[in-house]
């Protein structure tokens, strides 16, 4: 398990669910149609993607591909990780150029 | 699993589906609010709060046709941002219907409890200007225009007419909400206190619209010792406000929450379409009926009627806990519940 999945599993046991039935929950599970989180709950979600990896997330990237399940969050997550070190590689080349 | 197989229904679906016989509706429910009230609960009368809106008016209007216009007490509980027409049409159904009236301005209530000061302390954390002379709303975007989670927003207006919008962080909103769930809640205390002067019953207002999406707030308006008109759609509501001559001025207000500083329809803020296609949308769901069967009747495409069959079950959930009566842990079997 990744740090990051890791993470995303703890905040969920911490906040929706029980620590140990959140490090069983299968990474596929839909966070929504399982009723684990609900609207207000989602708000949560990204409130702490955002603060604790400070990605921002527009609101047309809460789509249920993003963020409706475990293993959706870690890849959306680690793309947009991804994409801003690129961006800042980037601009540092640019930087020194 | 619904399946697309329910054919006569699916080809016939449109909004006289929920047409009813108003006048047998209405003998029913007389019937059985004579028999919960007084032969049930032995209570000699009813107070309904009147908020102008239709689904009050209807419920005094039955309890006065079950129980005698005379044993039926509307309240009319304003506060300083209940919009202007709200306490002028609440007292123009009690005029048409001839009941009594009780008026309770519970803007010093809330002022105490503080749930104006508590309200714009949260909007300040998302809105740092939000002041003395702001207005305010929350707002969810609508649920047939994309697949994205509907997350609040809260709308401010500044006294300059400068409109801000902010998405809502948890605690924001969590504090938002608590605070002006004061208003529902010390209305239901102020009906309760009436009630429990007269020797009446309470009875809530919800239509099936709001009872089965959970439109409420427990301990709020969600408290009642009886709902009578729970089990009917919306649209049907209107039928009966019709067929017991309510004022139309009343059958012709746009559905509203009169909780926010700002303007704001029920349609804004909670359903996702206006209610009479949301009537169909929850009618033809209940019925077992697919997304397909129901898109030509209401006029939306397929995915837009699944997305609204979708939200319909995430509302569900998202608001059982609001339905539950205090659980207990072990059978007390002698208590009747």
């Amino acid at each position: 398990m990744s740090p990051l999945e890791s993470e995303v599993r703890s905040f969920i046991g911490d906040n929706f669910l029980l620590a140990d039935d959140a490090q069983k929950l299968a990474g596929s599970a839909s966070l929504t149609r399982d009723g684990i989180v609900d609207s207000v709950g989602i708000v949560e979600l990204l409130h702490f993607l955002e603060t604790r990896y400070g990605i921002e997330i527009a609101d047309d990237e809460t789509v249920p591909a993003n963020i409706d399940s475990i293993d959706n969050i870690v890849r959306y997550v680690s793309t947009k990780l991804a994409t801003t070190a690129s961006r800042a590689d980037a601009g540092l080349r640019d930087a020194r150029v | 699993m619904p399946t697309r197989g329910c054919v006569t229904l699916a080809s016939r679906l449109s909004p006289d589906v929920l047409r009813i016989d108003a006048q047998v509706v209405v003998d029913e429910l007389t019937a059985a609010i004579q028999t919960l009230v007084v032969r049930q609960m032995r209570k000699r009368g009813t107070v309904v709060g009147l908020s102008g809106g239709i689904d009050s008016s209807v419920v005094a209007a039955l309890c006065g046709r079950a129980l005698g216009m005379e044993r039926v007490v509307g309240l009319l509980m304003p506060e300083r941002e209940s919009a202007a027409e709200t306490r002028a049409l609440g007292q123009q159904v009690a005029d048409s219907l001839g009941i009594a009236t009780v008026v309770e301005d519970i803007t010093r209530i809330l002022d105490a409890a503080g749930c104006y000061e508590r309200r714009d302390a949260a909007i300040r954390q998302l809105i740092p200007d939000y002041g003395p002379g702001w207005r305010s709303k929350v707002a969810l975007p609508s649920v047939i225009d994309g697949e994205q989670f509907r997350i609040f927003s809260v709308v401010a207006e500044s006294a300059s007419g400068e409109q801000r919008r902010a998405r809502v962080t948890p605690t924001a909103y969590n504090e938002l909400v608590a605070a002006m769930n004061f208003k529902q809640r010390t209305r239901k205390m102020i009906e309760y206190h009436h009630a429990d002067r007269l020797n009446y019953a309470v009875a809530g207002t919800p239509n099936r619209l709001e009872y089965d999406q959970g439109f409420f707030v427990k301990n709020g308006d969600g408290a009642a010792d009886f709902k009578p008109i729970a089990h009917l759609y919306k649209t049907q509501v209107y039928q009966i406000a019709e067929h017991l001559g309510l004022p139309e001025s009343i059958r012709r207000r746009a559905p509203t929450t009169d909780t926010y500083s700002l303007p704001q329809t029920q349609e804004e803020f909670y359903f996702s379409l206006p209610y009479d296609k949301m009537d169909l949308c929850l009618f033809a769901k209940n019925q077992g009926l697919v997304a397909a069967d129901v898109a030509p009747a209401v006029g939306l495409s397929e995915a837009q009627v699944a997305r609204v069959f979708d939200d319909i079950d995430a509302k569900r959930r998202a608001t059982r806990y609001l339905h539950l009566s205090p659980q207990l842990l072990g059978d007390v079997p002698e208590v009747y519940r």
